[in-house]
């Protein structure tokens, strides 16, 4: 049993790590300081190359497993964390005096994604979802001086609690129904004795599912997701976007399309309906959007909407279409937060007319902003394209012709609202003339490794599929 | 040798160089840009000549596994029907790019978006792959809508986003029919030339829902009535090389993709669609000529006149019959020659005198003899002239629509397809007569004293217009140098989509 803890060495690394940066604030040297990013750098590097090549794999306690399904969520999380570093680098009010518990905090939150991705059983699964969120409560607010970042902090973490509230009451209908918190004591009770207290079950199932509804911010329960976005510090809007979306996505994959079959529930007609509800709505706010931050919010709850049809399909190709949507996703919306970062500390705002003239000030930024937009609107050749790809032909699989051409249509509206930003970058005139900016090296990394993600294997695929459909056949 | 690839993507390789180049360095991304467009137009030229003439098979195939998962081939081939696009392609590129030389604001910029526009359109034309086909033709919008966007005239924002979204409005259609006929083949796959040789599998009511999806996203490249919306705006807020590239290639993709993959894929669906698509060129040749008609603006004038022309080419297709198909394939190419030089004349003009009214000139053909020569001998091809390109198209088209027998009658005695071939005729007055008014207010009469100082076309004018004057001429008086590379392919196809009936 205890020897089985290995296969955990990354997670409890990580841990340790973060918790010897919480000890590093107490420093008074600046000089000590400065070490932090190196150290959380070199953790995180470390774990990474561990969960690539570790031998290791298995389960732990009977609760959490780890597998090529889970080593893919894995180093999408670790390389997200990675680059979001990279993004805070050289900000001073993030990685100023409190850069140790700023680190941490990221850390741990990322042991949070790691656990959630091998989790088989509700209650690892509740710890998990608590270990992701409540460290990015704090760090929504991390901006202290600014009202925004408070108020984004407060609002989602009254959000956060209340669905936790939600989950844990669901969680404890399915204990006592059950007998158990184990994702097999749930397929065992729905396929022995379904047919007396399944509203019961049902119950469980949807406080359940609004919980997670909350996290992944499915219509109707997105409203705390743009307020937070814009308040919280511009790298953490976009690891929330990525927390969100491996987080809750691989519990979905693993609850719903291993365990719990959705035909014995019906559940396919209503995911359907959250799926084309999220999609729609997310779009049609995003249309009115005059703030970056905002409108990038907004999107990625349309883009949830767009990930969760490969749950609603629910086979094969829908699960790694939603893996592969998730890669894609991630890089893209990292890389157009990367730019944002770099125009708003040019110009001092992240409005949209901040990017005015873009790129006859700066063509690389725009241009890279431009290869982000085009795949977020899924153009090809970049990697967004191909993840609605696999989503939709998933779905047209399972003869659901009308969600698809929901997804399609929507995915027009979107070209109109990111091309608003592209139409600002390339067709206006810069407004005045600002002193060229400072290099500002880091950030433009992330954009150019990001950019070439997306390229790359938007361009060359093979091996990211083939990579995806192997850790997909560990579900059946 | 992978001539096909090299064709397509020396122009994108082209751009990149020019992203790497300084922006000051402003003729140096001008040499670039005519020098890798030229390549490729000499590279296409050397495909004319080794191309096969006998066979109806793919030549010049390239096939590489791309995303073996799900079959996905990078595979390439040319046959009579892509290759005269091809050239026509590079050509008008090539042409435009020497054109546009003289553009001033962002030169880096404009050059790198057009030879991505080039590689876009090539490779739509090479392409054997849906999926590849599908990601060029999405590919290539981008770059049409910086195009029209940052260079355009007054109301250019607005000209771009419309046309962006129309078009991939068409392609939400394209990839729904693309999804479902990989599941409906059987081994699932996106290849264009398998898909077509199982089109046995498509059949009932799937072939005419996928069919009327396909011809949605085809139509409005054409574009068909009533889908032409975007179309005048677009050609008349681009820039005079873009207008060249939109009328020229742009939309013949429309009409490519339903020879290449609609009539093929589905020819039941097809045959059954004839009489609408009688109709539809009915329209488009008529509607497109009156309001033609109506015009002030030259620019518009023959943006719409674009609408007429490519309803000629519908009608050719609408028959069914070699010389309609022959007719449809030549008139792509003539349209593209005829227009293209049109609209660079036209944009000659406007940049010495900053307004395109027709009715403000008069008298110009004193001032600028050579100038008005090329307008009227670019017009009178437009109008079918006999002995210049246009003429041979036309009567082609009339000519294929016009043999068909269809089942169906008008009126009791007259079949369906002679009927609206005879109306459609009155197309060719009222294009007669719109060009003809506009030569004459244009280029005769008194001259209007306000245009004394104009000065007849520069050296780089003339590069970029005669070549496709001399190309007028020369298809019109021996078509056969063209008709021989499509005939052959025409006649398997033809064949074909009637034999499966």
């Amino acid at each position: 049993m205890i020897a089985s803890l290995q296969i955990l060495l990354p997670e409890i690394f990580l841990s340790g790590v973060a918790l010897f940066l919480f000890g590093m604030d107490t420093f008074i040297s600046r000089r000590l300081k400065a070490w932090t990013i190196f150290i959380s750098l070199a953790a995180l590097f470390l774990a990474l190359f561990v969960v690539i090549w570790s031998p290791w794999s298995g389960r732990v306690f009977g609760m959490v497993v780890s597998d090529v399904f889970s080593s893919f969520f894995k180093i999408l999380a670790i390389t997200s964390s990675i680059l979001i570093f990279l993004l805070s680098e050289d900000d001073p009010e993030l990685m100023g005096p409190h850069a140790g518990t700023y680190a941490g905090l990221i850390i741990l939150s990322t042991v949070g994604i790691m656990f959630l991705s091998g989790t088989e059983d509700l209650l690892i699964l509740f710890l998990g979802l608590e270990l992701t969120t409540v460290p990015l409560f704090i760090l929504a607010g991390f901006l202290r001086k600014e009202e925004r970042s408070s108020e984004s902090a407060i609002k989602f973490f009254l959000v956060g609690v209340f669905s936790t509230g939600l989950m844990i009451y669901g969680i404890s209908f399915l204990y006592g129904l059950c007998g158990g918190t184990h994702f097999s004591d749930l397929q065992q009770w729905i396929t022995t004795n379904r047919s007396e207290n399944l509203t019961l079950f049902l119950i469980g199932i949807f406080f359940l599912l609004a919980g997670l509804g909350f996290k992944f911010s499915l219509v109707p329960f997105h409203q705390w997701t743009p307020d937070t976005y814009q308040g919280a510090p511009t790298p953490i809007t976009a690891f929330f976007s990525i927390s969100r979306d491996a987080g809750v996505l691989v519990i979905f994959l693993r609850l719903f399309g291993h365990f719990i079959p959705k035909s014995p529930l019906n559940l396919t007609g209503f995911f359907m309906v959250i799926s084309v509800l999220t999609m729609t709505i997310g779009n049609l706010t995003a249309l009115r959007q005059t703030n970056l931050k905002r409108l990038l919010a907004y999107s990625s709850i349309a883009h949830a909407g767009t990930i969760f049809i490969g749950v609603v399909a629910g086979n094969a190709l829908g699960r790694e279409g939603a893996m592969i949507y998730s890669i894609a996703y991630s890089m893209m919306s990292l890389g157009a937060f990367a730019v944002v970062i770099a125009v708003s500390r040019i110009k001092g705002n992240d409005e949209l007319n901040a990017v005015q003239g873009l790129a006859q000030e700066n063509l690389g930024l725009a241009l890279l902003m431009l290869f982000f937009l085009m795949s977020l609107a899924g153009i090809p050749p970049f990697l967004g394209f191909l993840g609605k790809f696999y989503v939709f032909l998933a779905a047209v699989n399972e003869k659901m012709y009308g969600l698809v051409a929901i997804g399609l249509l929507n995915s027009v509206i979107a070209v109109y609202y990111y091309f608003r930003i592209v139409h600002k970058m390339f067709f206006m005139s810069p407004e005045e003339t600002r002193p060229s900016p400072n290099r500002q090296f880091s950030v433009q990394t992330v954009a150019w490794f990001a950019a070439s993600v997306l390229l790359i294997f938007g361009t060359f695929p093979e091996p990211i599929l083939f990579w995806a459909k192997s850790a997909s056949q560990i579900l059946p | 040798m992978c001539l096909l690839s090299s064709i397509t993507f020396i122009p994108l390789i082209g751009a990149i160089l020019i992203l790497l180049i300084p922006r000051e360095k402003v003729n140096l991304h001008r040499l670039v840009a005519v020098l890798f467009s030229a390549i490729s137009f000499l590279l296409s030229i050397q495909l004319f000549n080794t191309f096969n003439r006998e066979t109806s098979t793919m030549q010049f195939v390239e096939k590489l596994s791309w995303i073996p998962v799900f079959g996905i081939n990078y595979h390439l081939g040319i046959d009579g029907l892509s290759l005269p696009l091809i050239i026509l392609t590079t050509l008008l590129s090539l042409l435009s790019i020497i054109g546009s030389l003289g553009v001033e604001t962002r030169v880096k910029e404009y050059f790198f978006w057009f030879l991505t526009l080039e590689t876009g359109m090539l490779g739509v034309f090479v392409s054997l792959d849906f999926f590849l086909f599908y990601i060029f033709w999405e590919v290539m919008l981008v770059p049409m809508y910086f195009l029209i966007g940052i260079w355009g005239g007054p109301k250019k924002e607005y000209a771009a986003i419309k046309f962006f979204l129309y078009t991939l409005f068409g392609s939400v259609f394209m990839l729904i029919s693309i999804l479902a006929l990989y599941f409906r083949s059987e081994p699932h796959t996106f290849d264009i030339l398998q898909l077509i040789s199982q089109n046995g599998q498509f059949m009932g009511q799937f072939q005419y829902v996928a069919f009327l999806f396909l011809f949605i996203a085809f139509a409005i490249k054409v574009p068909i009535f009533p889908f032409h919306t975007w179309l005048p705006l677009a050609h008349v807020e681009a820039p005079t090389a873009v207008s060249v590239i939109l009328a020229g290639v742009l939309l013949k993709l429309g009409t490519y993709g339903m020879m290449r993959i609609l009539f093929p894929m589905f020819p039941v669906a097809s045959l059954w669609f004839s009489i609408p698509l009688f109709i539809l060129a009915f329209i488009n040749i008529v509607y497109g000529a009156l309001v033609a008609m109506a015009q002030t603006d030259m620019k518009k004038m023959v943006a719409y006149s674009s609408i007429n022309h490519m309803g000629y080419a519908l009608l050719g297709m609408a028959a069914f019959t070699v010389t309609g198909f022959n007719g449809a394939i030549l008139q792509m190419v003539t349209h593209g020659i005829i227009t293209g030089s049109l609209f660079l004349l036209v944009g000659v003009l406007y940049d010495r005198a900053h307004t395109r009214d027709i009715d403000s000139f008069g008298g110009l053909g004193a001032r600028l003899p050579i100038y008005t020569g090329l307008v009227i001998l670019a017009s009178m091809a437009s109008l079918g002239l006999p002995g210049l390109a246009g003429f041979i198209s036309e009567f082609l088209c009339f000519l294929g629509s016009f043999s068909s027998n269809s089942q169906v009658l008008v009126f009791g005695t007259i079949p369906v397809s002679k009927f609206f071939t005879t109306l459609s005729v009155a197309g060719i007055l009222v294009t007669a007569a719109f060009f003809l008014r506009m030569v004459q207010k244009v280029f005769l009469g008194p001259l209007n004293a306000k245009w004394d100082t104009l000065k007849d076309m520069n050296l780089r004018e003339l590069v970029s217009v005669v070549p496709l004057t001399v190309l007028t001429i020369l298809v019109g008086v021996w078509p056969h140098w063209l008709l021989s590379v499509m005939n052959t392919t025409v006649n398997q196809m033809v064949n074909f989509i009637h034999g499966v009936k």
